[in-house]
This record gives structure tokens, sequence and C-alpha cells, in this order.
């Protein structure tokens, strides 16, 4: 199978998973208990003006055209009204978007590289001292709730030592030096797990990937080490990390959405719990998808890589 | 590499009296490793605080005490008391029955299902197998918080609802460890020669796979309960979970946010109950997956 029939299949899928998705989405917060038109109108409303509304949302047609209807106009970018904030959802979705998409890559930019670099060196020296440590961290690191490194690091960085300030919430004018303090404590309690799963992954692979037989013959033909490590070793190695990748950008929406909450941080995850709260289908609805979207995107970027990179998966 | 405990039962040396007796046990204990051991010590302890917590506790969990708000740490109460003036040992301790029964209900529905289905499934072969995996893909399309959060709030939190929640979470997770496991069987000459001696299919399954995949099992259940311990502690976190006024860690920590920087001790107690329990029990996941590695590779030699 060539690359682009490849990408093709994957992209078929992708969109047909999706669909399923929205369908799932639709129907599991559609039957909320609570009646929509209440909700905007508030109780003290008069059944006549409910009746108007409901005609007007067309909340009394048959579910099946209330989804078509929902995802179509998703589709052309409108995402309706939110019955919280009377505001359309996706203005409310853009500004949370890029906050929590600043959270996210602060952490990522620090935990990849950062859990690949530690991977490597504990792989390579397997077995010893430096290896031993880092794996003890990674049982720790890779173990804990984010709320629970959350937490801790705000109790002892913050209430003990007053290093950092105890909420995150970040406004519109702060400079570059304030944010990055802002965000410290989030991006840390957010992609520790993360940093722990990217080293174990790349020390288990690089572990494999240093016994195979094409390693041993490129050494006995007496290829200096470095170019062993760089040239054979580390691309294949990463193949299977950069799937745990993937899978870190989906288990980063649930810890977006605790970790905002934790540090009272204005991002995604943290609209989506208010949303709950005040059972604001329309915004539940977007946010829901829009974070399904996200996480199916980034495993297909995880496959498309890993073909990538790995010849043999690319040559069969 | 095996060490002696390991060595002997393989070996099957002359057993004393004692190990005649106990030999199962002592023999399965001896042959872990030290982390495995200390990480079942640990979950005894939690188990035992489950048990017999409200023998324990000083005080109600419960009962509001005005008198006390906020005290730091003290003889009178080992973890302070929080904003309410409870206190925080006495609800800690509480906490463990809580977290504990639903996260082992949560987890034995989520594996019990999800591994009847990938067994089936993956015996079964063919479209029926590719339709039952595709829709496990779908249901793993939403991220596990995002899926969990939406099913509650579908429902309305409770605890037969959480448990459910959380089972429909994890089903195809196991479903999928199940099924690549019953796959490397599934040609297996025992399976055949079972299938020629007419056995039906229930059977097979019943007697001649599963107990030939109940490693995997083992370990997929630990795996899944460390994994229900962390999700039931973060929608408790963020008020989906156990309700108050029954105490649970992680709506604790959440109540607590809100003093951290006037009274540490509400959200720290809670915080390192849930890490440990959580470490422990992967430790215990790791061990067991390194043993069979191990006993596999010794049995083979």
């Amino acid at each position: 199978m060539s690359f682009a029939s490849f990408i093709l299949r994957r992209l078929a899928f992708l969109v047909v998973t999706l669909l399923v998705v929205s369908v799932l989405i639709f129907s599991l917060t559609q039957v909320l208990p609570g009646d929509v038109a209440t909700m905007i109108l508030g109780i003290m409303a008069t059944p006549e003006d409910l009746a108007t509304l409901r005609q007007q949302m067309g909340l009394g047609r048959p579910a099946v055209v209330q989804y078509w209807d929902w995802l179509s106009s998703f589709l052309a970018g409108d995402l309706g009204i939110s019955t919280r904030f009377k505001r359309p959802v996706a203005s409310l979705l853009a500004d949370r978007l890029v906050n929590s998409a600043k959270l996210a890559s602060a952490g990522l930019l620090l935990a990849i590289p950062g859990g690949l670099a530690l991977g490597v060196i504990a792989g390579l020296r397997h077995g010893r001292t430096v290896d031993h440590v880092l794996s003890g961290f990674t049982l720790f690191a890779a173990a804990m709730p984010e709320f629970v490194t959350g937490a801790i690091l705000i109790v002892v960085l913050s209430t003990w030592l007053g290093w950092f300030p105890p909420f995150s919430a970040i406004e519109p004018g702060m400079g570059l030096i304030d944010q990055v303090h802002r965000l410290a404590l989030p991006a840390v309690s957010l992609n520790l797990v993360i940093l722990a799963y990217m080293l174990r992954m790349m020390r288990a692979s690089v572990i494999e990937v240093m016994g195979s037989a094409y390693v041993h013959a490129a050494v006995l033909k007496g290829l200096p080490r470095r170019m062993v490590i760089f040239r054979h070793v580390l691309p294949t190695a990463l193949g299977p990390t950069l799937n745990v990748i993937a899978l870190c950008i989906g288990w980063m929406a649930g810890g977006l959405v605790i970790v905002e909450s934790m540090f009272g941080y204005p991002g995604l995850g943290r609209l989506l719990v208010f949303a709950i709260q005040n059972r604001d289908v329309p915004l539940i609805q977007a946010i829901s998808l829009v974070v399904a979207g996200i996480f199916a995107f980034a495993n297909l970027f995880a496959d498309l890589l890993h073909r990538f990179l790995d010849p043999r998966t690319r040559d069969a | 590499m095996p060490d002696q405990g390991t060595a002997a039962v393989l070996a099957g040396g002359p057993p004393s009296r004692f190990t005649r007796a106990y030999g199962g046990v002592i023999g399965w204990l001896r042959s872990r490793t030290l982390a495995t051991r200390a990480a079942l010590a640990i979950l005894l302890v939690y188990v035992l605080l489950g048990l017999l917590g409200s023998l324990l506790v000083p005080y109600s969990p419960t009962a509001f005490d005005m008198m006390v708000p906020l005290n730091a740490p003290s003889w009178q109460h080992f973890f302070g008391t929080d904003g309410f003036g409870r206190d925080v040992f006495s609800r800690v301790v509480a906490g463990t029955s809580t977290i504990l029964i639903l996260s082992v209900s949560a987890t034995v529905w989520a594996v019990g299902v999800g591994v009847s289905i990938g067994l089936a499934s993956g015996y079964r072969g063919g479209r029926p197998d590719e339709f039952v995996m595709r829709g496990m893909d779908v249901l793993m399309a939403l991220p596990t918080l995002l899926l969990a959060l939406l099913i509650l709030t579908w429902l309305g939190s409770s605890k037969p609802n959480l448990i459910f929640a959380i089972g429909v979470v994890f089903v195809p997770k196991s479903a999928r460890v199940a099924r690549s496991a019953v796959l490397s069987l599934r040609k297996l000459g025992y399976i055949e020669a079972a299938k020629l001696r007419g056995d039906h299919a229930g059977r097979i399954l019943l007697f001649e796979v599963l107990p030939n995949v109940r490693d995997v099992v083992g370990v997929e259940f630990c795996v899944r309960f460390a994994y229900s311990l962390l999700l039931i502690s973060s929608l408790g976190f963020l008020g989906l979970g156990v309700q108050p006024p029954e105490p649970d860690w992680g709506q604790m920590i959440s109540e607590g946010r809100n003093y951290i920087t006037l009274a540490w001790w509400i959200v720290m107690f809670p915080a390192l109950a849930i890490g440990i329990l959580v470490v422990a029990v992967n430790l215990l996941a790791d061990g067991l997956w390194q043993d069979r590695t191990r006993l596999q590779s010794a049995r083979i030699l």
C-alpha cells in the first residue's frame, strides 16, 4: 500500500469515527434531564413563552432531524448559543482554546524532549544507577493523578515556599515572564505523567532496538557508536514512542479538565466543567466534539509519523 | 534471573511440613520481588483501614464542629480540621472504604465484561470480530475522562452510575487486551484438539482459553484498578463522583482547594492517601507483569 492510499484510508476512517462520536455526544447530551427552554428563560417563564421558544428552537422535532441540523450548522461554523453565557459558543471556545493550547504546549515543550532524552539515557545505560533512578522516578510520576501532583506542588511551592502563585488565572494584558510564572505549576502537573510515559517508552524501545540484529551488524561493521545511535537506533526507537505522544494528547484532554479546575485556569477544560455544572447543552456538545476531533487528529498524525519513520512499515 | 524462591518452586525441591501446609501462598510470595511484596503490604494496610476504619476514627467524619475550623494538625486532630471543623484524619480514613469498594466494583465489571467480549470476539474471528472491535474503537475515540463526564452528566451522579460509567469507559480497553491474548492461542494444538473433540465454544473459552490467559487478565485487573482509582477520585474532584456529605478524597481536595493558602493539611493528606495507594497498585501491576515474563522464560529454560 502506498503512503498516499494509506493516508486516504486513515482519513476515511477518521471521518467515520468522528461521525459516530458525534452521534454518541448528541444522544448523550440531548436526553439530559431538564428542559433547554426552561434553562434559557428561567423557572419564572410562562408556559406560552416556553412553548414559543421550543417551537423556535425546533425542540419538538424528531431526534434525527435535530441531529442533522446540529451537525450541519456545526460544520458550517455555527456552534449555537450558550444557554448560560447567552453568547455564541464559537467565540467562547476560541478564547479558551487558545489558553488551553498555551498550557498544553508549554508543558509538552518540556515533557516530550525531556522524556525522550531521559529515556535514551536510561535505555543506553540499561541496568546501571542512572537507569534505576530514572525508572524509579517514572513509577511515581506516571502513577500520580494530576490533581494530586497539583495539590502537592501548590502546598509546597506556593503555600510553604511562596515561589509561585496558588492560582493561575492569566489575563490578556500580561507580560510573557508573568505568564510563564503563572503557567509553571499547572504545566508541570499536567505533564509529569506524560514525561514519565515518554521516558518509559523510549527506554524500552531503545533497549529493544539495541539488542536487535541489525544494530549488532552496524556495531560489528565498525560504525562509530555515535553513528549507530543516531542513524540506526533512534529513528526506529522513536516510532512506538511517537504513538505514545498521540495517546498522551488524548490523556491531556482529561488532564486539562483536572488541572485547569485545580489552578483556576481559564481554559477549555474548566469551561467544560462549568458547562456540565450548568447543563449548558450547546456548550457541552461543542467542547466534546472539538476535543474528540483534536484527539482523532493526534492519533492520525502519530500513525502517519510512525509509518514515515519506520522503514519496515513504510515498504510493507 | 529467578531468585532462590522461584528456583526452589520450579525445581520442585522436597517440601517440608510447613511448605506443604502454606507452600502455595509462601512460595508465591517468596517468588515475588521486594517491590511487589511492599506493594501488597501497603494494599493490605488500606484494606484493613477500609474494613476497620469506622472503629478507628476518633471523630465522626461528617459532623460539623464550628468551634474548631481550620485547626492545624495536633494531637487532638492528627491531620487538622477543615473549614467546617470536621476532622481530616477521620475523613481520610472513612474515605478509604468508599474508594476501595467503588474501584473494585467498577474494575470487576469492566474487566469481566471486557475480557468476555474480547475472548469471545477474538475466538470467533472474522466479520463479527471486526464489527465488535470497531465498536470498541469508537468508544475509545473519546478521551476517557470526557466520556465518563458525559455519561455521568446524562445519568446523574450516584454510586451505581459511577460504577457503570467507569465500566463503559474501560470495557473496550480490557476487551482489546483479552482479544490480543486469545489471538495468539487460537491456533494452538490443545484448542484444536478441544474443537475436534466436539466441545462447544463456550466450554473451550471457559476451560481451555481462560486458564491460559489468567496472567494477562490478572495484570489487566491491576492496571484497570489503578485507572479506576484515578478516575473515581478525579470525578470526585470535579464534583461528579461521590456526593457530599460522604467523604471522598477527590472531593476533599476540591473543597480544601479554597483554603490552600491558609490550611494546607485539608488538601495534603487526602492527596497523599491517593498518591500512595495508586503507586502501590502500579507497583503490583508492574511486579506481576515482570514476574510473568520472568517465570515464562524460566519455564522455557
